[in-house]
């Protein structure tokens, strides 16, 4: 009975007892530091949920790490390696911020739908071109999407220091974007805005789709043995190419939610890897969507926290980042240990 | 044309360094994906052990050393545990990057950069019997060119070579005649792991003598690239090699002639996306 339960919830099992074991790592590195890991975590902690203003901060940093997780899942969940999830995002961003420096002069009711369209077309196109070279062609679609990665980043970098440079500001950003295509922040002191609604319904659709419906199944299906997908009758190429083009979408709508809601102009920066990290917790959840919203609130958390933590206690914020890349590390092993144990059990 | 000459050969060399041990990683079937975040690592220590020593071979050492761990972690993982490359590969660059700021902070107290009057450059090569476009190049880019005569030796003949790419093809095979995949696949690792380490080292030691952060730049990855360009084939590997290495020079170049910096640095992506096209090949890898 209990071993049933085990068996169950092994996967969960494992990405719980990974993550308790990349927390505990922290704290041994934490205190080479000569800080005691409790305090730190507790400053952390502290700093990110400590009083109202603190949690709503937190809750503006979670939202473009929780849309780029779910970037990453949707089409690792594919069996689509999307590496240029950042990528996406700068050309989403960049692409939304254009609609707004054209067309000032619409109303918001007609601006903001077609800068969010413009948005996630856009990024959902730089992630069509690697995956229909991919599926194809046959092309390595890991490289492509590292290379299509950097272009995109450099394209929108020349396009905002040269044509798009803003007249107001430093080098490196455009002008603001008319006040008709912003959310409205919904407190004075964080950047937390109405955009957190549009990523909030996004990523449930995407849970459900991925969770109850059968094009979800079909995704999995691919990931797990796509020539088995095709004998049983799926259409393998569209399945994982729906997969791409929505992980493609969601970097988009990260990064169009960042100029909308955040920054009000495109930035030559305006994502501090934000993908990156998505990945990183992606991988942690096996790509599970329920997971990723844990992960990705817990990560927020950390960060979040993490610089009163440097500035109490002396321990830089990477450490966070390194904890997460531990947990990949351990889940993976966990896994690899779970998968040997239930075959020698087979054999016995 | 010297200079551009001179400029592809410094851009080449460590992708040059990388992608022979990368081929050799590929032969073996476990394509190693870490090597971005081993170089930037492996550029950190060379410039902390050249810090610590002024001594530009303690720089080395330690730069080397680092990227042995690393890439035994990437073994432990790719070739133990026989978890997906992919999956390790990624997570292990992630964390390479991140480590090497975390140490540029903890070490160094900074946080974009660093340099410092005790480090002492790599030397280059001055012979005079050189013509002068051959001469005046680092240390570091002649052992690239005896690594790569080496290699190529290796490969083509003797049977070493062939085991290598038994264990990508056959690992039943060869390990039923004997020779443990296991081990060949570590060792491999660790002479890749050298590798890395002297790219490492003659990216912060050499022509430039600091450490920046993020300074490997997709070097890591464009090594990556030219190994499944090259598709287990050296000489398709040193060939994608030459074409990048050209490219970042020419960026350079068109850089200084006044094209903006952003588009001039576009130009090494571009080439390797329509060499990976025209060759069309690295089918099924990415699964």
């Amino acid at each position: 009975m209990k071993n049933r339960w085990i068996q169950e919830h092994r996967d969960g099992l494992i990405v719980l007892g990974s993550f308790v074991a990349s927390v505990l790592f922290g704290g041994v590195i934490i205190a080479l530091y000569g800080a005691n890991p409790m305090e730190a975590y507790g400053e952390m902690i502290n700093g990110a949920l400590g009083d109202s203003d603190a949690m709503l901060g937190t809750l503006a940093k979670w939202v473009p790490l929780l849309l780029a997780t779910f970037a990453i899942s949707a089409a690792f969940n594919g069996g689509m390696w999307n590496i240029g999830a950042e990528g996406q995002l700068y050309v989403g961003a960049f692409s939304a911020t254009w609609i707004g420096l054209t067309f000032p002069a619409l109303p918001g009711a007609v601006l903001m739908p077609l800068a969010l369209m413009a948005g996630l077309g856009g990024a959902a196109f730089w992630a069509w071109i690697p995956a229909k070279l991919n599926l194809d062609h046959g092309l390595n679609i890991v490289v492509l999407t590292i290379m299509l990665n950097s272009l995109g980043t450099l394209a929108t970098q020349a396009l905002t220091v040269g044509p798009y440079a803003g007249h107001q500001v430093a080098a490196g950003a455009t002008d603001k974007i008319p006040e008709a295509m912003r959310f409205a922040k919904l407190t004075d002191f964080s950047n937390l805005n109405t955009g957190i609604f549009i990523a909030l319904v996004a990523v449930i659709l995407v849970t459900i789709a991925m969770l109850f419906t059968i094009r979800g199944y079909d995704w999995k299906m691919c990931r797990l043995n796509g020539r088995f997908a095709k004998y049983g009758g799926i259409d393998v190429r569209k399945v994982k190419m729906s997969a791409m083009l929505l992980s493609g979408a969601l970097a988009g709508l990260a990064g169009t939610l960042l100029v909308m809601g955040e920054q009000y102009r495109f930035r030559t920066a305006i994502s501090p890897g934000y993908t990156w990290t998505g990945m990183i917790l992606a991988m942690m959840v096996a790509y599970h969507p329920v997971g990723g919203i844990l992960a990705s609130a817990v990560y927020a958390v950390m960060e979040s926290g993490a610089l009163q933590m440097e500035l109490m206690t002396d321990v830089p914020v990477e450490v966070v980042q390194i904890v997460m890349c531990l947990g990949v590390l351990f889940v993976t092993a966990g896994f690899a240990v779970a998968n040997r144990m239930a075959s020698r059990l087979r054999e016995d | 044309m010297t200079e551009f000459f001179q400029a592809a050969v410094r851009m080449g060399t460590p992708l040059l360094l990388m992608a022979l041990g990368g081929t050799w990683t590929l032969q073996t079937g476990i394509l190693n994906i870490g090597q971005e975040g081993g170089l930037i690592l492996a550029s950190f220590f060379a410039v902390l052990g050249n810090h610590l020593f002024g001594s530009w071979i303690v720089g080395i050492v330690f730069a080397v050393a680092v990227a042995l761990v690393y890439n035994m972690i990437f073994a432990f993982f790719s070739v133990s545990l026989r978890s997906n490359i992919w999956v390790i590969g990624m997570a292990l660059n992630i964390m390479g990057s991140a480590l090497s700021i975390l140490f540029l902070k903890s070490f160094f107290g900074v946080k974009g950069s660093f340099r410092s009057p005790n480090m002492v450059r790599i030397p280059d090569v001055e012979l005079s019997f050189l013509p002068s476009w051959l001469d005046g190049f680092s240390l570091i880019v002649w052992v690239a060119v005896a690594v790569l005569a080496v290699v190529a030796y290796m490969d083509s003949r003797t049977v070493l070579g062939m085991r290598l790419k038994a264990a990508g093809e056959n690992e039943e095979a060869l390990d039923a005649a004997g020779v443990p995949v296991w081990r060949l696949r570590y060792g491999v690792l660790v002479v890749n792991s050298v590798m890395v380490g002297l790219a490492g080292a003659f990216l912060s030691t050499s022509y430039l003598l600091s450490f920046v952060r993020g300074m490997s730049a997709d070097r890591g990855w464009m090594a990556v690239a030219a190994v499944i360009f090259g598709d287990g084939h050296l000489g398709w590997t040193v060939f994608a090699v030459i074409i990048f290495g050209v490219a970042q020079a020419g960026g350079f170049q068109l850089q200084a002639m006044g094209v903006p910096s952003h588009l001039a640095l576009m130009l090494p992506y571009v080439l390797v996306i329509i060499a990976l096209v025209t060759r069309g090949i690295g089918k099924g890898r990415s699964s």
